[in-house]
């Protein structure tokens, strides 16, 4: 693949660059929704935060179990070229840090997980790109004509399914929004189409976690779809009555 | 919400919960190539050492490699070699190798022999004299390290440095069979 683009003397690392566009496209789509919404730039000033902090704690989790020895190691932690990241602990940073400054600029919750719902597909599929410049998270072992050399053989190009199936959801979540009414049913509605999407790639993914024949993320993508689902069902409801708050 | 909504939800379930079913895992044979990439088995050299000894990066199956491309002149590269020197110490009775594999073709040979005694490096020191293995691994910046584990496959690649300690380890854990712990 293509991790580094060489331009002249810069080597560029091609996921960092890839994931930058995703929050700067995430974030601009926010801006216009908070916009819209007469709140400015607040939802994405507020995403930034969560990210911004979210990414720092990830990475610093990722590292603690080694010990921190230096403030040089601090440095070299918290530089895009290495993806190493704990995930829980960032998303759960993240979402804290999002929570409270949402709470401080009186933001009701459900409005703005319908206005965080961009960020998500443009992360993700800059995430899958990424992966796809580096080889990581490669396919199952195939021989249809559309494979890729990756991952010590031919294999299903997963990262362009997962890439086109997030924008292909996008644009369904896109089109479907304006249809719900009540707060919180567009991020329900992209719950369910995002998990969608990771139960179909999942199940060509090479090297997932396993448990009892089936692949752990697709369980829990089930699990979203069921989730979304089920909810989305009790919002829309005619007889719904959820606050805005 | 309109009827086609809950059909189109209670489809998509339906759906999923086929293709969660149908996709479960099966076994599959797989051939490995070589390519100096994450996920691929290591492309295959044999370079001499300092002492004149001949390195086959074939010979060391079975054992966790850290590949390092390196060079006197280069700033990074030598902030980082203590590192190496430590865990190499460290884990090397766990299966450990490091490599370090010299421009040659870009350096000189008697400050190789004055860096490995200044900083004192106990691994192999392997020199590229004709530059062949850095073009087999397409290295385009120094360092650039390697991270292959027991059955010869790249785990992971750093180009840049320098790397610290702890980077090391955590990448190392990922290769010894009985991690770093």
């Amino acid at each position: 693949m293509f991790p580094v683009l060489s331009l002249g003397p810069l080597a560029l690392p091609v996921r960092p660059i890839l994931l930058l566009l995703g929050l700067w496209l995430g974030l601009a789509q926010i801006e216009r929704e908070g916009r819209r919404k007469g709140m400015g730039a607040t939802l994405a000033t507020d995403a930034l935060w969560g990210l911004a902090i979210g990414y720092g704690v990830g990475r610093i989790t990722a590292w603690l179990p080694y010990g921190i020895p230096s403030p040089g190691d601090l440095l070299f932690m918290l530089r895009p070229l290495d993806p190493s990241i704990a995930p829980i602990p960032a998303l759960l940073s993240a979402a804290g840090i999002i929570a409270w400054r949402w709470h401080r600029h009186r933001i009701p919750w459900r409005t703005g997980l319908d206005a965080m719902v961009p960020l998500m597909f443009a992360l993700v599929i800059a995430w899958a790109l990424g992966d796809w410049a580096e080889g990581r998270r490669y396919g199952e072992p195939t021989s249809i004509p559309f494979l890729a050399l990756l991952g010590g053989g031919e294999r299903h190009p997963v990262q362009l399914y997962e890439a086109g199936l997030a924008l292909l959801a996008w644009i369904v979540w896109n089109r479907g929004r304006s249809t719900l009414k009540a707060p919180g049913s567009a991020f329900l509605l992209a719950l369910m189409l995002y998990s969608g999407v990771r139960l179909i790639v999942e199940g060509f993914r090479a090297e997932n976690l396993v448990w009892m024949g089936f692949r752990v993320p697709q369980l829990l993508a089930f699990a979203g779809l069921l989730i979304g689902g089920w909810g989305l069902a009790q919002t829309e409801r005619p007889s719904s009555s959820i606050p805005t708050g | 919400m309109p009827k086609s909504w809950t059909a189109g939800i209670v489809l998509m379930m339906l759906i999923g919960g086929v293709w969660l079913v149908a996709s479960r895992v099966r076994e599959a044979g797989l051939p490995t190539w070589e390519a100096p990439q994450p996920g691929y088995r290591a492309p295959s050299f044999s370079l001499r050492t300092l002492e004149g000894e001949t390195v086959s990066v074939a010979d060391l199956r079975g054992r966790a490699v850290i590949l390092n491309f390196w060079a006197t002149w280069c700033p990074p590269c030598r902030a980082e070699m203590p590192a190496f020197q430590r865990l190499y110490a460290r884990y090397r009775d766990r299966g450990l190798i490091v490599l370090g594999v010299n421009a040659t073709s870009g350096d000189d040979l008697a400050t190789v022999f004055a860096f490995r005694h200044q900083y004192g490096l106990t691994f192999p020191i392997l020199l590229d004299e004709a530059g062949q293995v850095q073009q087999r691994y397409r290295v385009t910046a120094l360092p650039t390290t390697f991270f292959i584990d027991p059955q010869g496959m790249i785990r992971d690649v750093v180009i840049g440095g320098p790397l610290s300690e702890a980077a090391i380890e955590a990448r190392l854990s990922q290769l010894l069979p009985s991690g770093t712990r």
